[in-house]
């Protein structure tokens, strides 16, 4: 049953966004490992659509946030207000105590106000005025960054990067998909019809007991091993530079788990270590590269892609 | 070798299967057997058309390779080659390739059928500088029976030649060194105030200001006198020159190391400057000087030095004489890949503040380290 309503919600969300196929079954795997996700890629691409249509999934609450400059953190956790007539300091709940928060252009915000979504990423609490308020059981970031353009916005911190379980990145897809997508939108216009709201195929209960589900899943000491192997293979590579933290490590192994559950397992093999390892791993490194020409940074993207993909293919399994 | 030619060369089961069919014929013949007279010409009818097919299977094999326009010694670079068959009969069968940017050997398993494109993506990378020229891509394959190496050496058709740059290096006290120098211009030369230059904004009268700095119109209409309080003068941005000079006094042979590291050293001021968007006078003797203003100027000096070839000058009167062509900059770069001390003497009356730099005088903690590559097999 369970697995048939994730069959559902991968085939929802891929109608939704068309050609996002990837990215859909990366975004449903994060969701079952219980992390959060930074989708990445250009304006226009459907990067806020995917998220929005997982939360529509999901009958739990949703908040959006729009990230803008002159946010504070205030804006985000909440903040204590004295009410006169108690005569005692109130807590006012900031938007992100949801279950599913999308944040909108995180990269438009400055770094301190990044930072305040630190505690609550990794430890799922908010402490404000010396007072720790936890979120809820289920909780999941999705923050969309721009990755093309660079002016007004601020580089995420690697402190920041590391909080997310993976990133997904999302191109323009080919020709024959975007011809569909018009063909999609003209035949939607022309009946007038708005797009259906998405219907809720999970509860925040269902969620949370597939995440446990998923956390059963054995995984053996030489599997374990292989991730170690991975993520050394990764720190010792001259050309990348940011280590890979335990965190990193670790957000291998949750995500090996949930695509292992995902595709139905006993267990968690190899394979699954090595559709994990690039979403897990292409966020928390970083290439100096000379800024040669105008295309430098979508070269670097790619590079670190391909450095990271042969890293996986010479990589021995045992 | 525009052409791709294939070549032949026995495997150990070939070798194997030649023998025991010559044997086999030689039997037939001796002991006028038909039977074994005919496994023979069997076997040598297998082995036969296992070498025709094998030495037609590579044959309709294109290679074009997409690279970037520029690329930085040392640095990986995305790679996208394209294998094509262009028989119209034979399929490509399971080969290895092996491209002279990559790291290892690329495998492609399926079989190209005719007509058929496959892309590889993987990275490359360069150790020397310069025009990446036209190479050769070498595949192998062992199809049908495994009797064959079938190799295949062919050119790669590339998008375009990519230039690959000295990785530019800037030294940290030299950094350190023009960030001082870049402070320092708030507090000197500045412009002088422009008259009639726009005001910035009216001020009250105070005792002891120009009458001819009220500003008539507003004083009139406020019943107050103001006072025009002109833009204050901005600092002239400070000019910076970059000499470049190879030398070399009689008897002393500099190594292409020393070369290579001061390229790598202009390389890392020129991209600083352009980063900075500071003009710079630029000369690399015993060229021309070149006025370098926006990032065009600096890109196509840095692709120049990407073909700079050492061209070393025996006598002091050059440098002397290119030196004074700076006298307008505040500050010179004098870059030399000979030691400071056998140059910077002669330089002692030019009319510039000097910074010389030579590959020599980096400490060992400073200069540092190209990444190299395993290298592969050469073609």
């Amino acid at each position: 049953m369970a697995r048939e309503k994730l069959d559902n919600l991968q085939e929802q969300l891929c109608r939704t966004v068309l050609g996002s196929e990837t990215a859909s079954y990366e975004l449903l795997t994060a969701l079952i490992a219980g992390g959060h996700v930074l989708i990445d890629g250009p304006p226009g691409v459907g990067k806020t659509s995917l998220a929005k249509a997982l939360a529509g999934a999901v009958s739990g609450q949703f908040k959006r946030i729009q990230f803008t400059p002159d946010l504070l953190p205030a804006d985000l956790t909440g903040y204590s207000i004295y009410r006169k007539n108690k005569e005692a300091f109130e807590f006012v709940e900031g938007p992100v105590f949801t279950n599913l928060l999308l944040a909108d252009e995180i990269n438009r915000t400055s770094p301190r106000i990044q930072s305040a979504l630190l505690e609550c990423m990794n430890e799922g609490q908010v402490t404000i005025d010396g007072v720790s308020h936890p979120l809820p059981d289920v909780f999941q970031v999705i923050a969309t960054r721009n990755n093309r353009h660079r002016s007004g916005t601020f580089p995420l911190p690697e402190p920041q990067l590391d909080r997310f379980l993976i990133a997904i990145e999302m191109e323009l897809p080919d020709q024959a998909v975007r011809s569909r997508i018009l063909e999609h939108h003209a035949s939607a216009d022309a009946s007038g019809s708005a797009q259906n709201a998405p219907t809720p195929i999970f509860t925040t209960a269902e969620i949370r007991s597939l995440q446990e589900e998923s956390l059963a899943l054995p995984l053996s000491s030489s599997v374990a091993r292989y991730i170690i192997r991975l993520c050394d293979a990764v720190r010792s590579d001259t050309e990348l530079n940011t280590t890979i933290s335990n965190r990193g490590s670790l957000a291998i192994m949750r995500m090996a788990r949930a695509i292992a559950f995902v595709e139905a397992h006993e267990a968690v093999y190899p394979d699954d270590v090595k559709r994990a390892f690039l979403p897990c791993v292409v966020h928390r490194v970083d290439m100096q590269q000379t800024d040669l020409d105008e295309d430098s940074n979508s070269r670097k993207r790619e590079t670190t892609r391909l450095l990271l993909k042969e890293i996986l293919e010479t990589t021995n399994v045992e | 070798m525009d052409t791709a030619r294939p070549t032949l060369t026995h495997r150990p089961a070939g070798i194997c299967v030649v023998t025991v069919a010559g044997l086999l014929i030689l039997s037939g013949l001796v002991t006028f057997s038909p039977q074994l007279l005919s496994l023979g010409l069997l076997t040598t009818f297998v082995w036969g058309t296992s070498r025709f097919l094998a030495a037609k299977a590579l044959s309709g094999l294109v290679v074009n390779r997409t690279l970037p326009r520029r690329a930085a010694v040392g640095e990986s670079f995305p790679v996208k080659t394209t294998l094509s068959n262009g028989n119209r009969f034979i399929a490509v069968p399971e080969f290895e390739i092996r491209d002279p940017l990559a790291d290892s050997a690329l495998e492609e398993k399926k079989p190209l059928v005719p007509g058929e494109e496959k892309s590889l993506t993987y990275t490359g990378k360069r150790t020397r500088r310069g025009r990446i020229k036209r190479q050769h891509w070498r595949s192998i394959s062992t199809w049908p029976l495994g009797l064959f190496e079938a190799e295949m050496i062919g050119p790669f058709i590339d998008t375009q030649s990519p230039l690959v740059i000295p990785k530019p290096f800037l030294p940290p006290h030299l950094q350190r060194y023009i960030e001082n120098l870049q402070e320092d211009v708030a507090h000197s030369s500045f412009a002088p105030p422009d008259p009639s230059a726009e005001f910035k904004y009216l001020r009250e009268f105070r005792h002891g200001d120009s009458l001819k700095s009220i500003h008539w119109p507003t004083s009139l209409r406020t019943d107050e006198l103001l006072i025009r309080e002109p833009e204050p003068p901005s600092p002239r941005p400070r000019r910076f020159g970059i000499l470049v000079h190879s030398f070399s006094p009689s008897g002393k042979i500099e190594t292409p190391e020393t070369f290579e590291m001061i390229l790598r050293i202009v390389a890392g001021l020129l991209f600083y400057f352009r980063s900075c968007e500071v003009e710079v006078r630029y000369q690399v003797l015993p060229h021309g000087l070149t006025l370098l203003r926006d990032s065009r100027d600096f890109s196509a000096a840095i692709d120049q030095l990407a073909l700079q070839s050492r061209d070393p000058l025996s006598s002091h009167e050059k440098i002397i004489a290119a030196a004074e062509s700076f006298h307008d900059c505040d500050d010179l770069f004098v870059v030399s890949d000979c030691p400071i001390s056998e140059w910077k003497q002669s330089l002692s009356s030019a009319r510039v503040p000097l910074a010389c730099i030579d590959s020599v005088s980096l400490s060992s903690a400073s200069r540092p380290k190209l990444r190299t590559r395993k290298r592969l097999q050469p073609l």
